[in-house]
């Protein structure tokens, strides 16, 4: 498909952690998913991070999918949100966590969970909208270190999204 | 006489993880493929994804034994296993499953088809380096 922007090389970037952490990550009913995720790496001291979300309880969740963009502004776009209630129950997902342009903590995360009668939808989820409900949620965490993503306006996609932190070094300063 | 604790039709490999490696594939690529040229791009042979996110054109499933497609743009990824491993001459083995969800939440899974998952916005990837044992 034929995005608003020139493609921009390389097509794949990539950058090696020097270190690495690993956490597995036990939330109660009422934190927020993608806070309470958040803001406990954030205490560990753990700034980059992939999550896969091993499974838990959702007293409600408030998610998006995505769309064709009719406007061509983008390809695709944003669709929702949606909010269900609860408890559903969350059978996976996955995060990455990264800073945002002014360097600030953003968890881009996306879940698949199931409502009462076993119907399973997925999504992207909304931060401060997925409170867990009474069996919390298990997590784990592979967090690398000299290494990781910082959101950046793509002019390719015309999103501001994730870049590895060695496309910023990079960059031509001129 | 079979020792039952190693059956004769299971392969193991011992091994441990090494470095993580942080990758984005832009726009328009193969999702195994792009995986494939990222790999080749770090000097990567083996790996496991740790963490996988992103959005798809359509996605192009073998599950159950049927090709199932999902039509977009901007189905999103909801999950990503696999493992990249050295191929025949020189090239690399990437598979990898997963579940995307449709505009309406609809989610459907399976092993990703080598050639026809074309990544929509972007991909945030991590892989972690697998690092065999030398065999006795």
């Amino acid at each position: 498909m034929q995005h608003p922007g020139p493609a921009l090389e390389p097509r794949q970037i990539g950058q090696w952690a020097e270190g690495a952490r690993a956490f597995t990550l036990k939330l109660a009913a009422g934190t927020d998913l993608m806070e309470g995720l958040v803001e406990t790496l954030q205490a560990l001291g753990v700034a980059q991070a992939g999550i896969n979300l091993l499974g838990g309880e959702l007293a409600e969740i408030g998610f998006m999918t995505g769309r064709p963009d009719d406007s061509g502004y983008r390809i695709a776009t944003h669709n929702g949100p949606w909010h269900l209630p609860g408890p559903l129950t969350l059978l996976g997902g996955t995060a990455i966590l990264g800073l945002d342009a002014e360097g600030a903590a953003l968890l881009h995360c996306h879940g698949l969970f199931a409502d009462a009668g076993g119907k399973v939808r997925g999504g992207h989820l909304r931060s401060g909208e997925c409170p867990l409900g009474a069996a919390g949620l298990t997590a784990v965490a592979s967090c690398p270190q000299g290494a990781g993503f910082q959101v950046a306006f793509d002019p390719e996609s015309n999103f501001p999204i994730f870049q590895t932190l060695n496309a910023f070094q990079d960059a031509d300063p001129s | 006489m079979t020792d039952p604790t190693t059956p004769q039709d299971v392969r193991v490999e011992e091994g441990r993880p090494g470095r993580l490696c942080v990758i984005r594939l832009k726009p328009n690529q193969d999702l195994c493929q792009g995986v494939a040229a990222a790999c080749r791009r770090q000097g990567i042979t083996r790996a496991h994804v740790r963490s996988g996110i992103g959005s798809l054109n359509e996605a192009h499933f073998e599950a159950g034994g049927r090709h199932v497609v999902v039509q977009g743009p901007g189905l999103e990824i909801l999950t990503l296993t696999g493992e990249v491993t050295p191929g025949t001459a020189g090239t690399l083995e990437v598979k990898l499953a997963g579940s995307v969800c449709d505009q309406t939440g609809e989610v459907k899974g399976g092993l990703f088809r080598p050639d026809r998952n074309i990544i929509c916005i972007t991909l945030e990837l991590l892989l972690q380096e697998w690092l065999p044992l030398p065999e006795p």
